[in-house]
């Protein structure tokens, strides 16, 4: 697992903008549990930032049918407050497209700028994030 | 696995890198640099509950002075000599976070491992609780940003790599004056631990550098990864009136401080 920083207020529905581009809302079955693509922990102390515990290595599905648009006004707040590129969610918005249908990996696609504070288990514990 | 060892290995992803100084500007700076060198003596405040902070950064400036008098045996910080701060009621903690961060670039000039391996030891052993109060409201952690700074200072000095040493949180724009000042500090300091640094830290001292374009410190970090290092070496010279974060019961030793450690962070650019 990775554990990847992100803004608390937009953690849970990030994660849950995830999801559904292998499950749309219109295609969810009542019986489906899960709402997100994983988990969000918090700190008790660090108000501004979660972290989202993203599989490295595990693909998910792009349905034909999903839209992305939720998961890209996330993102495109994201280059409102500076955090990543204009640059850098283009090529996210790119790579969706082109792999409507397919398999993709969430974790490859975290922007160049935002990897350097991408932790890992035992740094997030020690960060004080509840692991 | 491979995205994790990239991420291990990414310091250069999304990073920027040192510009050099050129010669003559520096040249210049350190007569100015020497003159005011000479009108700061030792400890900038002995009785402001801020005083760790303005010690440390002085003795970056490099002031002759004695930041061992601000930590215990037991390798505990406090915020001036007579450590009462917390037990006199003048302020809410014993040390703070921006107290060590001050400290920190003290340590890291002086290269004083004994005094960063007696504190980091301290930090250790009360699980990176180093003040009081010691428990619930208030309580002096030491914040994720700054375990990874005193982290990474761990390995430049020599004393071996601490697991937290890695941790690195993107810094939250703030509009107070005091927290823009410890974010540039931070990062600064980062800087000169790490040959590359997150694009992002540095962008946003550089837009803290352009809201307030008399801050000569902000307008120096900035400079020293995205140009302009000369523009920030003649506003230093002129020396336009302190930032508001530069204040406490000694505000002009702690403007001079603030001017010599400015000073001394671009001269040291050029070694």
């Amino acid at each position: 697992m990775i554990y990847i920083p992100i803004a608390r207020a937009v953690a849970e529905s990030f994660s849950e903008s995830l999801f559904k581009l292998a499950i749309p809302s219109h295609l969810r079955s009542p019986s489906t549990v899960t709402s997100k693509y994983c988990d969000v922990i918090h700190h008790d102390d660090v108000n501004q930032f979660s972290l989202l515990v993203m599989p490295e290595d595990v693909t998910l599905p792009i349905h034909v049918a999903a839209d992305p648009s939720e998961l890209i006004a996330l993102l495109n707040q994201f280059v409102v407050d500076e955090k990543i590129t204009q640059q850098e969610l283009d090529d996210i918005i790119a790579a969706l497209q082109a792999l409507s249908g397919q398999r993709f990996n969430p974790a490859q696609l975290i922007p160049q700028s935002w990897l350097p504070y991408v932790m890992t288990r035992e740094q997030a514990e020690l960060a004080g994030y509840v692991v | 696995m491979r995205l994790l060892f990239l991420i291990a290995f990414c310091i250069a992803c999304g990073s920027k890198e040192k510009l050099a100084p050129q010669a003559d500007d520096l040249e210049i700076l350190r007569s100015y640099y020497e003159d005011n060198l000479a009108k700061l003596k030792g400890i900038p405040s002995k009785t402001d509950c801020d005083g760790l902070l303005w010690a440390g950064l002085a003795k970056a400036g490099g002031v002759e002075l004695d930041l061992d008098a601000f930590q215990s045996d037991s390798g505990e910080l406090h915020r001036r000599p007579s450590k009462d701060c917390y037990e006199t009621g003048d302020s809410r903690s014993s040390v703070s976070n921006d107290m060590i961060v001050g400290w920190a670039w003290g340590v890291y000039y002086s290269k004083d491992a004994k005094a960063l391996e007696k504190f980091l030891q301290f930090a250790e052993d009360n699980k990176m609780i180093v003040g009081k109060p010691k428990n619930g409201v208030g309580e002096v952690l030491v914040k994720p940003n700054v375990q990874g700074l005193l982290g990474r200072l761990s390995y430049h000095l020599k004393l071996g790599s601490r697991p937290y040493g890695g941790i690195r949180l993107p810094y939250q724009e703030s509009n107070k004056d005091y927290v823009k000042h410890i974010q540039t500090l931070m990062i600064a300091l980062d800087g000169e631990l790490s040959d590359k640094m997150p694009e992002l830290d540095i962008k946003l001292v550089c837009k803290y550098a352009k809201e307030d374009k008399d801050d000569y410190l902000m307008a120096a970090v900035c400079s020293v990864y995205n140009g302009g290092i000369t523009d920030a070496i003649n506003l230093l010279i002129e020396e336009p009136e302190p930032p508001s974060y530069v204040r406490g019961d000694q505000k002009e030793r702690y403007r001079l401080a603030h001017w010599l450690f400015t000073a001394n962070y671009l001269l040291n650019q050029g070694d």
